[in-house]
């Protein structure tokens, strides 16, 4: 025999076979104790409770409180009224919406904000070592590595004659007091870098879980700096697919139409920065960032309306740029 | 006055609600007292189905003590009067995905106590599938697909 279990915002129930109730436990008529039941699984005390049956949680007795949770709520005592239970359950709603509506409103003015910080902090980042390789290039002009690692081995070494393979260098000779402030300002590029790697982290995880549609599309850096660029989820969900296509190229666009005749109209802004796009050939590009920029549209909406994740649209889109080659 | 339908009088060329929650509105409708009663006028061009009720719909099935599932409900406009003709023994849960409009729906619930705001996709009633059975359903997404969401949701609810 089995016992047909399931939650409801009023407690949890079992049912056999014919819809007889079995058990039940009510909880308080308290709207966040309703929100835990709806949320968490159903207590294994619960399971235990019931002797000499299966135990099978189903849409089988969802079904039935459906049907009589106006009459269990009233019979087994949960309230007195149908008053008081269409308040409990206007309570509940409006407990769950709000929750809901929280998470939504916060975490995309986050990510704009940390998005754009990042931005700033990248092009600090580049100044700053470009300073780096002039002062220390006085020193010793003949060092050359990638950014990251010229910064690190400066911090680390200091002088020109302490790093590892040095011979001879036609840079000026340097002491103690001039290489401290050099070093200092190294290590000072370098917890820039963390810092750096610290908000990518952040916003990848962020965007990820905020436009699970979005990122299914592009990289979720690329996405955090498109929402940065639109304002808000909000906004980026209400723009156009052709909008979506040009953010970023806005001064390109008013050249263009400015000047129609001498100036092309840009054919993508920060999409260019998709890898399909960037390594597409000449003629395709464009094609491919306009059913891009168009899975993007629909996928902000989704993001934005429902949160929920659609796998259809990646490969819906992946089709289409398959068709164009 | 006269009452045309239960819970819905028309004046003139005008109809009315009886206000649930007297001395106050939802969308700036005008209110009007009539032997001590309050009530507020359904403005046609704000609401499809006042619209229709004025153009002759021959039977309303919302009365007293409804329990209505209304998909696509917006910021509550036409809801609101839903709201006024089934009382507090009635009971609406309103799906609505637009957060925006939920925003302002809540403070509607939140006074009158007989709707229930629902922040989700009406194509994915799962997300609510811990309401109960309405005794009617109301739809006004304005989607093409409404047809079939109606259908999955009249299944289920
Ligand atoms: C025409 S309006 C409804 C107006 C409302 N019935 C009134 O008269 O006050 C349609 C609403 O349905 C919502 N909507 C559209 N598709 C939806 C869906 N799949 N799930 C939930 N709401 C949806 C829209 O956000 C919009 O607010």
């Amino acid at each position: 025999m089995i016992a047909h279990i399931t939650k409801s915002p009023i407690g949890w129930f079992a049912f056999d076979d014919s819809g007889e109730l079995l058990y039940y436990q009510l909880i308080r008529p308290d709207p966040e104790e309703a929100l835990g039941v709806l949320t968490k699984p159903i207590p294994k005390t619960f399971f235990n409770s019931i002797k000499g049956y299966e135990t099978k949680e189903d849409g089988f007795a969802r079904d039935i409180i459906s049907n009589r949770i106006r009459e269990y709520a009233l019979s087994l005592g949960f309230v007195e009224t149908p008053r008081e239970l269409n308040e409990f359950l206007t309570s509940l709603g409006i407990l769950i919406t709000k929750k809901k509506a929280k998470k939504f409103i916060t975490k995309d003015k986050l990510i704009v904000q940390a998005s754009s910080t990042l931005d700033d902090l990248n092009k600090q980042i580049n100044t700053f070592f470009e300073h780096l390789c002039e002062w220390y290039g006085l020193h010793y002009p003949e060092l050359k590595l990638d950014n990251e690692k010229y910064v690190k081995q400066v911090a680390q070494y200091g002088l020109r004659e302490e790093m590892p393979g040095f011979k001879t260098s036609s840079g000026l000779a340097l002491s103690e007091r001039d290489i401290e402030i050099i070093k200092s300002y190294s290590s000072f590029i370098l917890s820039a870098l963390q810092l750096k790697k610290e908000l990518e982290k952040y916003i990848k995880e962020a965007t990820r879980e905020t436009c699970p549609n979005i990122t299914s599309l592009i990289e979720p850096l690329l996405a955090a700096r498109i929402l940065a660029l639109a304002g808000s989820l909000e906004r980026l969900a209400r723009m156009s697919s052709s909008t979506i296509q040009l953010l970023g190229a806005e001064k390109a666009l008013f050249r263009h139409l400015k000047n129609k005749k001498k100036v092309k109209p840009p054919k993508y802004g920060l999409i260019f920065f998709d890898k399909r796009i960037q390594n597409a050939p000449k003629g395709e590009a464009g094609k491919i960032a306009r059913i891009l920029a168009s899975k993007l549209m629909m996928a902000a909406k989704i993001d934005y309306y429902s949160g929920r994740f659609e796998p259809k649209l990646k490969d819906d889109m992946e089709k289409e740029i398959g068709r164009i080659k | 006055m006269k009452e045309i339908f239960n819970g819905v009088f028309r004046v003139g060329k005008n109809i009315y609600t009886k206000n649930l929650t007297p001395g106050s509105r939802v969308y700036g409708e005008k209110l009007f007292v009539s032997a001590g009663v309050e009530y507020r006028e359904w403005d046609p061009t704000r609401s499809k189905l006042s619209a229709a009720i004025l153009n002759g719909l021959t039977t309303l099935p919302i009365r007293s003590g409804s329990v209505i599932l209304y998909l696509g409900i917006s910021a509550g406009t036409t809801a609101s009067h839903i709201s006024d003709i089934i009382g507090k023994d009635g009971l609406i849960y309103g799906v609505e995905f637009a957060e925006r409009m939920m925003r302002e729906l809540i403070p509607v619930s939140e006074k009158r106590k007989n709707i229930i705001p629902i922040l989700a996709d009406a194509r994915k009633a799962e997300e609510y599938s811990w309401i109960e059975k309405t005794d009617l359903i109301y739809v006004d997404v304005a989607d093409p697909q409404e047809m079939e969401i109606f259908i999955r949701n009249a299944k289920m609810f």
